[in-house]
């Protein structure tokens, strides 16, 4: 399989090739020979009475299978070690990536499609919950970084931060000549607009009860009811409540993409681990009742 | 009285702003307007919040102005009277105002903010913009599910395999490891892997199958059995019980070495994983039952370890002592070795090849070409005998061979009935001479069914013994003498020891040649030619037999004219799987084909031969 092209004698580190295509999808291929072996061997082994978990295909399957876990977890260690070439992190993230994909081949061909409620299929559904949220990860890296650039716009999450604090410093002093119902208005922004959160929180863009919105829709009310001077000041207020609305999107925005790339870990990581014992129940157990 | 207000304020950069303003007399206003003397730019705090004035030496009065309350010290009030030599601490919102003594009768107040506490500031920091889940980190959630799959998975199910929650828990542990369901008939053990898995990491054994299924249970023994199986669950259907094709050591020992390096790998992997392939569970696979597919899974599923040749080619090599001769496939199955009486007085039986072309000694006297001719007086005599007496026509096989009434075989030919209608004895009893000799002694008298006026006398008519005159000896004598009665079919032998009992030769009648194998009759090849017609002599050459010593069966070669045989050419061609014949825990049975529904148990035991009792 060819290497990534090099540019005359400069190192290859300055074209950038992903993960994904590392090597020329080498691992990609490596991963799909592997899922067609298993299946054309499948296809082959004459099993009787039907493919399980239990024929001598199965075991083989099986140890594939759980050699390919160990291994595969073994990621959370590699990670922390950073070297170059051929067995460099990136290399390994790309075989992570496809090996882990082919797994899927491997351990659903290994139960010969026999599920039930027991250990074993508990160990095959956390499996497949940590590839797909695996695969869920790769697609998230492959678009959401894009997505989180376009949104902060030469700015860095700091700096939005910082522009919503200057901009409440402004609200506080443009709302002084407010009575003390307008004020409370005012306050609800300052005080109520949250960003971030719980999971849920993270992703909502517009929460309904932002104080942002809440003091923007309160203050239209109270508009018709103010005097000279303070209508003066409302509009004022208003104006610094809208920018502060837009610069509150684009950081929620901000943490909802930033929270769309973390969150696969947060399946990925605790299943694997979990994954780890339920094969370790599925081995024993099947030893032991022999 | 003169107020001096400290106003501090926090630099971005770090550091306070102290502004001073002082005020020759009171009362001072407090709020955030812009005329208030003490300005709280505070939005909690209203336009004109509260009033601070003098209320007599060294007392101050605040007075809230709307409904609004300010903090005292802590506590929230709309007026107050404070010491100044107290030094109290007032709050609007954020700010707090200390009022503290100065010189003379200055009093100095300090306004400031109170610091927010880390992460309450007046907006979000980075630390509440992006909080760390707390209950639901990654490594909280990735260790309490391994824990808890460790646990209750696997800790707690291994427990209950060494019994420390007792023989029978209340929640099955265990089952969870289940592969699969049980077939139907054993789906009451579901929750009690230990019936079967009865050693930890040691693959089922036999004694777990036999200890409800050998054949080796006196009917006491297999009724406790289906009596304790009842109170387990098991469903209300017959027991099966089975014999062993051989001892597991035979069985191990009959099984040939590995052929080929992926044999040779399956058989190292069985023997480091401790799983021989002579066991009942071998065959009789359990928990790979498919719930979806097959749903009414009855039994065990079948799973052929060995085909029956892969044993059998070549057995005596490793079974020295085997009686059995080798098979390495149908086109060289040994011969038919029907089991032959050698002598029938003593019993001595043997087994032998019809290769060999073996004689039958029973005893009796029987041309079968004579009966079977369809010119002789065998065959006028049938015909004179009528349909009304089952004859009317030349005697054919099935005028003395009866079918068993469940079909199959034939009934065991009995004197009385078989030949009775000719061969006549009257009265005479049959079977035993000494009974004769009572039988004459006594006085008993011989009525000829035709009479002593018709001429001509039929084979064993009573004519010799019709007179009344002669003695008892003579009478004997006559039915043993050549053209006696008795003679025809027996031969005898006069006593040597002067008593009237003369010895008739015993007569032993197999009732079964083949032992270790079945023979259908029932199948229409198998008894009826092309026509229809019953075709006996296809095997069965009894025409051509002039005496009884012919083994009327026939040669191998015969069954294999049609088993075995290329349909192109034979239009009865059919196929030769061992199993038509022979089964593995029976051999003398054919495998059974379908599940028998409603069937009794079948103790299977190998079908005693018996010996007709000198008929």
């Amino acid at each position: 399989m060819a290497r990534a092209p090099r540019k005359g004698k400069r190192s290859n580190a300055q074209v950038h090739v992903g993960f994904l295509r590392h090597a020329g999808y080498r691992w990609a291929w490596v991963g799909l020979a592997l899922s067609i072996a298993a299946a054309v061997g499948y296809v082959l082994a004459d099993v009787h009475p039907r493919p399980n978990g239990g024929s001598w295909y199965g075991y083989t399957l099986g140890t594939i299978g759980a050699l390919l876990i160990v291994w595969l977890t073994a990621l959370g260690i590699r990670k922390r070690v950073i070297t170059k070439g051929d067995w460099s992190l990136k290399a390994w993230v790309s075989a992570h990536v496809y090996l882990g994909i082919a797994l899927v081949a491997i351990a659903t061909l290994h139960s010969g499609l026999q599920f039930g409620w027991n250990i074993h299929t508990l160990a095959y559904a956390l499996m497949i919950l940590v590839v797909l949220s695996g695969v869920y990860g790769i697609i998230a890296y492959a678009g959401l970084p894009k997505a989180l650039s376009n949104n902060r716009r030469e700015t860095t999450q700091k700096q939005m931060v910082e522009t919503i604090r200057s901009l409440d410093r402004q609200l506080n002093d443009a709302a002084q000549p407010l009575n003390q119902r307008q004020a409370a208005a005012v306050r609800l922004s300052l005080e109520k607009s949250k960003v971030g959160g719980g999971f849920f929180r993270r992703l909502s863009t517009r929460p309904m009860d932002c104080g942002t919105r809440r003091a923007l829709r309160k203050l239209k009310g109270l508009i018709r009811r103010a005097s000279e001077s303070e209508r003066a000041a409302i509009g004022n207020v208003t104006a610094l409540l809208d920018r502060k609305s837009a610069a509150l999107l684009q950081l929620r925005k901000h943490l909802r993409i930033r929270t769309l790339l973390g969150a696969w870990l947060a399946i990925h990581v605790p299943a694997s681990i979990a994954l780890l014992m339920a094969l370790t129940a599925h081995i024993v157990s099947v030893f032991i009742y022999w | 009285m003169s107020f001096t207000l400290r106003q501090i304020t926090k630099r971005a950069a770090g550091g306070e702003i102290v502004r001073k303003k002082t005020y020759a007399e009171g009362p001072l206003r407090i709020g955030r307007g812009a005329d208030c003397e003490i300005r709280v730019p505070d939005l909690a705090v209203s336009i004109h919040h509260a009033t601070l004035s003098q209320e007599g030496l060294g007392r101050l009065r605040i007075q809230a102005v709307g409904d609004q309350p300010f903090g005292v010290d802590g506590r929230f009030t709309k007026s107050a009277v404070v010491k100044i030599s107290d030094v109290p601490e007032l709050s609007f919102g954020d700010h707090l105002l200390t009022i503290g003594p100065g010189q003379g009768d200055e009093v100095i107040l300090t306004l400031s903010r109170v610091e927010a506490a880390p992460g309450q500031g007046d907006v979000a920091t980075p630390a509440t913009l992006i909080p760390r889940a707390k209950v639901l980190g990654k490594r909280r959630i990735a260790w309490t599910g391994f824990l808890l799959i460790a646990v209750l998975s696997l800790i707690l199910p291994v427990l209950a395999v060494y019994g420390v929650f007792g023989s029978h828990p209340k929640i099955d542990l265990d089952s969870q490891w289940s592969s699969g369901p049980l077939s139907k008939t054993h789906a009451f053990l579901e929750n009690d892997c230990q019936a079967c898995h009865q050693q930890a990491f040691v693959a089922v054994r036999d004694d777990a199958c036999q200890s409800c299924h050998t054949a080796s249970q006196t009917p006491a023994q297999l009724q406790a059995t289906v009596a304790r199986l009842k109170t387990r669950g098991a469903p209300d259907q017959p027991l099966r019980t089975v014999a062993d094709h051989a001892g597991l050591r035979r069985l191990v020992w009959g099984t040939p070495a590995p052929d080929g390096w992926g044999e040779q790998v399956f058989d190292y992997a069985r023997k480091v994983f401790n799983k021989p392939q002579q066991r009942c569970a071998s065959c009789h696979v359990e928990h790979i039952g498919d719930p979806l597919g097959d749903p009414d899974h009855a039994k065990p599923t079948l799973q052929t370890a060995h085909s029956c040749t892969a044993c059998h080619a070549g057995l005596d090599r490793r079974l020295k002592d085997t009686r059995l001769a080798n098979v390495a496939d149908w086109g060289r199955h040994p011969d038919l070795a029907p089991l032959v009486t050698v002598s029938p007085s003593p019993l001595q039986v043997r087994r032998i090849s019809m290769a060999a072309h073996p004689s039958e000694n029973s005893g009796l006297i029987f041309p079968h070409d004579l009966h079977l001719s369809r010119t002789g007086g065998p065959a006028r005599m049938a015909i004179s005998l009528g349909a009304g007496r089952g004859y009317g026509a030349p005697l054919d096989c099935q005028s003395c061979h009866k079918e068993e009434p469940k079909g199959g075989n034939y009934l065991p030919v009995k004197m009385e009935a078989a030949c009775g209608a000719c061969h006549s004895i009257g009265a005479l009893p049959h079977g035993d001479t000494r009974k004769l000799v009572s039988f004459f002694s006594g006085g008993g008298g011989v009525v000829s069914r035709s009479g002593p006026t018709m001429g001509r006398r039929r084979p064993g008519d009573p004519e010799v013994y019709s007179g009344v005159t002669a003695s008892a000896a003579q009478r004997i004598r006559g039915l043993f003498s050549p053209g006696g009665t008795c003679f025809g079919c027996h031969g005898a032998s006069p006593p040597t020891d002067g008593s009237l009992v003369w010895r008739a030769g015993p007569v032993k009648l197999a009732d079964a040649w083949l032992t270790e194998g079945t023979f259908n009759h029932d199948i229409p090849e198998h008894s009826k030619g092309p026509d229809g017609q019953p075709a006996c002599a296809t095997c069965h050459a009894a025409g051509k037999s002039g005496t009884a010593k012919d083994l009327l069966l026939p040669r191998l070669a015969t069954c294999q004219s049609c088993h075995g045989a290329d349909r192109a050419k034979v239009k009865q061609a059919a196929g030769a799987d061992c199993a038509d014949c022979h089964s593995y825990h029976a051999p003398i049975r054919p495998t059974r084909k379908e599940p028998a529904k409603g069937s009794k148990a079948i103790a299977v035991q190998s079908r005693a031969i018996t010996w007709g009792t000198g008929q």
